[in-house]
Formats: C-alpha cells, sequence, structure tokens
C-alpha cells in the first residue's frame, strides 16, 4: 500500500520542467523557420541546387516538391521532438538520454564549426540556438533529472 | 576471445546507464564553460548592453557553470562518508557538525518549539521568492527557509531558525537530519539525529559559486552552545552528554567560502528523560 505513496513523492524538479520549456522552445523556433520558408516560397526554391545546376530553372515542379519533402521531413522531426518532450515531462529516463544525445550532437557539431573552420557564434548567428542546446543538456544531465528518471522508473516497474 | 573480458571483473559493478549518465554530465560541464567563452566574446562587441549582458553572465556562470563544474570535482575528492561536515548541493563541504540528539521527532519538535524556535518553510519558489523580497524590503520572515544541506546523501530533515532583529538577513539556524537505523558516530556513540546549526550574520555572495547567499559567522560553537543552552533552559529535565574532542579543533571554509572555526567538542542532547528531574551533564573526555 505504500507504492502508491511513494510514486506520488516524486516531484518533477525545476530542472525537468526548464528543460522541457526550453525543448519547447526549440521546436517552436523550428516552426518559425518552417513558416518563413513558406511565406517567401518562390526565393527558397530557387535555391535549390542538383547537380550542380539551379533545379528551378530546368524544372520548377521537381523544385518545388524537393523544398516541399525538406520542410515536412523537418516538420515531422519538430512534432517527434515535441512528443520527446513530452516523454522527458513524464519522466522517461530512455527519451531524455535521447533529448540528451540530440543536444550533445548540436552542440558537438557548433563547437567542431567553431573550432576546426573559425565559425563566428554570436547573436545574429547561431549563439541563441547554441545557447538553447548547452541549457537543455544542463537541465537534463542534473541529478535531479537523473533522479527523478529513475524514481519513476522505479515506481512503473513496482506498478 | 574476447567474451571472457565482457565477465565483470571487481565487485563494483557500474551500469551503461550511469556511464552514459556521468558522460552527459561531465560534457554539459564543458559546453556550459564554452557557453561562457561565446557569451564573454559577445559581450565585448556590445556597447550600451554590456551591463545587462554582465548580470545575464554572472547567472550563467554562478547558477550553472560554475556548481557544475563543483559537481564534477567534489564528486571526486570530497569523500561521502561521515566526516562530520556536511555538503553543499554542489558537493562543497558545508557547516560543521556540531550537535547530536537522542530522542523522537515529537520530542525534539517539542524541546525545539518550547525553546522558542521556528520550524523553517521547505524551499519552493514562493519562500524562496518571499526571503528575497523581505530581505530586500527588510521585512520580517520568521518562518524563512534555509538553504539545503546534505549529509548521508540527503537534504536535511527539517530545519529550525530565530530570526535577530527582524531582520531577514540574520538569524539563528540549525539543521537536522536523522541517523540512518543502526548507524553509530565515530567513537561508537548512538545517537538518533545530527544537526549543523550556524548563525547567519548577512546576505552576501558565495566565495565558490558566486551565488547570492547568507554569510555564517565564524564561530560556529557560539551557535552551538546557544542552541543547547536554550534548550535545557525550556526543558530542564533534557539530560546532556558533553563529548570533548569529538573531533580536532579547526579553522576551515563552509560552502559560502566563509570562514569557520570549532573546538571539536559534540554535544548530545538526551531528550528521553523523566519529567520532573534536572537533567545532568556527563563530559566524555579521552584518555590522556
Amino acid at each position: 500500500m505504500t507504492r502508491p505513496d511513494a510514486r506520488a513523492r516524486v516531484k518533477r524538479p525545476a530542472s525537468v520542467i526548464g528543460g522541457v520549456l526550453l525543448m519547447g522552445v526549440r521546436a517552436l523556433t523550428g516552426g518559425f523557420a518552417i513558416l518563413t520558408v513558406l511565406a517567401s516560397w518562390d526565393t527558397f526554391v530557387a535555391t535549390i541546387v542538383l547537380n550542380g545546376e539551379k533545379l528551378a530553372q530546368s524544372d520548377p515542379p521537381a523544385a518545388g516538391a524537393v523544398l516541399g519533402w525538406l520542410l515536412g521531413a523537418y516538420g515531422l522531426y519538430l512534432v517527434l521532438y515535441l512528443g520527446l518532450a513530452a516523454l522527458v515531462f513524464t519522466g522517461r529516463n530512455w527519451a531524455r538520454v535521447v533529448a540528451m544525445s540530440f543536444a550533445s550532437v548540436s552542440i558537438l557539431l557548433s563547437f567542431a564549426d567553431y573550432a576546426l573552420n573559425g565559425a563566428q557564434i554570436t547573436l545574429r548567428t547561431s549563439l541563441v540556438s547554441v545557447t538553447i542546446d548547452i541549457l537543455i543538456l544542463l537541465a537534463l544531465s542534473s541529478t535531479q533529472a537523473r533522479h527523478y528518471a529513475r524514481a519513476r522508473r522505479a515506481a512503473r516497474a513496482a506498478r | 576471445m574476447p567474451e571472457t573480458a565482457a565477465v565483470p571483473s571487481g565487485r563494483r559493478r557500474v551500469s551503461a546507464g550511469a556511464v552514459l549518465d556521468s558522460f552527459f554530465f561531465v560534457l554539459a560541464g564543458f559546453a556550459s564553460v564554452w557557453l561562457a567563452v561565446l557569451l564573454a566574446t559577445e559581450s565585448l562587441g556590445l556597447g550600451w548592453g554590456l551591463l545587462w549582458f554582465a548580470v545575464l553572465f554572472w547567472a550563467l556562470l554562478a547558477y550553472l557553470v560554475l556548481p557544475r563544474l563543483h559537481r564534477i570535482l567534489t564528486r571526486l575528492y570530497v569523500p561521502d562518508y561521515f566526516i562530520g561536515r556536511t555538503r553543499t548541493s554542489d558537493g562543497l563541504l558545508g557547516d560543521p557538525v556540531n550537535l547530536a540528539i537522542t530522542g523522537s521527532a515529537e520530542q525534539l519538535h517539542a524541546a525545539l518549539a518550547a525553546a522558542g524556535w521556528i520550524r523553517a518553510d521547505d524551499v519552493t519558489l514562493a519562500s524562496s521568492w518571499r526571503i528575497v523580497t523581505a530581505t530586500v524590503s527588510r521585512r520580517s520572515y520568521l518562518r524563512a527557509p534555509v538553504s539545503p544541506l546534505l549529509l548521508f546523501d540527503r537534504v536535511q530533515d527539517f530545519a529550525y531558525q530565530q530570526e535577530v532583529a527582524n531582520n531577514p538577513a540574520k538569524r539563528h539556524h540549525v539543521r537536522f537530519w536523522r541517523c540512518p537505523d543502526g548507524w553509530m558516530l565515530p567513537g561508537g556513540h548512538r545517537v538518533d539525529w545530527v544537526a549543523a546549526g550556524t548563525f547567519d550574520r548577512a546576505v552576501g555572495l558565495s566565495l565558490f559559486t558566486l551565488q547570492i547567499t547568507h554569510k555564517i559567522d565564524e564561530h560556529t560553537d557560539v551557535e552551538r552552545d546557544h542552541i543547547v543552552a536554550s534548550i535545557r533552559q525550556a526543558v530542564p529535565e533534557t539530560r546532556l552528554v558533553l563529548i570533548r574532542d569529538f573531533a580536532t579543533g579547526y579553522h576551515s571554509r563552509n560552502g559560502g567560502g566563509d570562514t569557520i572555526q570549532t573546538d571539536g567538542d559534540l554535544p548530545v542532547i538526551d531528550l528521553r528523560a523523566v519529567p520532573g528531574e534536572a537533567g545532568a551533564v556527563v563530559e566524555l573526555t579521552g584518555l590522556s
């Protein structure tokens, strides 16, 4: 009879709430990027290059289709990412690990670009998204977030 | 064949999940340092925005970067067994354990209430905000929360305090931990609770993390003796066992970098007394 009490006592720490909020912000900025592309569709279609030539000049419908597919795939990724954030919120440990892996890969790629290619990371370029990734990683890797996910897992196993 | 290598050799097995967690924990530490560097670089290009950015930079450093670095390092080098010191949530050595109690939780709560001690609120967003506003406006907050300190790998069970001069920046306060079952103090003394009492004298910045925190008075023995005296005055039948030189006397720093000093004595307050009988004072000294 103590089990339900034990589960109820696992309080969601601020780091999990913060991490999930930041994941939401990340998905929102992605959605905003999709809207930007949709708003100036023709400009973006004109930039698609396949085999060294501009696809919009030789085959305009194909160029539109490529851009549509790209946007669709990115949109799907964002939806899945939001789902992942929801699972982190409910205390799934694997979701936390996957979210941390995404953030790590993104951070490491940015860092490689910065260290090897001398990429400028400023407010005008990618500072905000790098900051969000690092904050997500910090929040979800914290001891409280780890304990929370472990406690929820133990509570689920006990059910 | 490499199959034999997969057999765990040591007695302590480390799970893959724990290794992965440690990896992300340390990677996040390095990433946060890089972020601090990026923000510092960015701020160089700002004119009027510099002040705003400096505050952001300090917040990042004090509340994310430095705590994470301390956690990574203290996990490696700060002992995790009882050495008479509490630890902060960042793993740093905190206030000294300078009091022990035998008795039930009810007896302890009753004795503290009788001695004019007020139980501190738990740390929540609301109570944290209230202590900030109360300190800034110098309004009294008798049940102000105390920061978490860890002993036996967990936060204190509860804390009591006495505000001084209606100022939330100054207060007597003492944190209590229930000892694990069967646990004994070094030397083999069995007690039910251990406690760490210190006097908050002002609000300032932590030396190690730059966070805003209470600065404590250096003379922790004065606070220890104040707690004992207040309880013995309110509950005269309290028995007192004074373990002389429980620890060597020392000068050190607590988790916020404040200097502390103690003579190393440990009073054990025995609350299981017979009502009506004046409590004795027993002094335990070592061989010499």
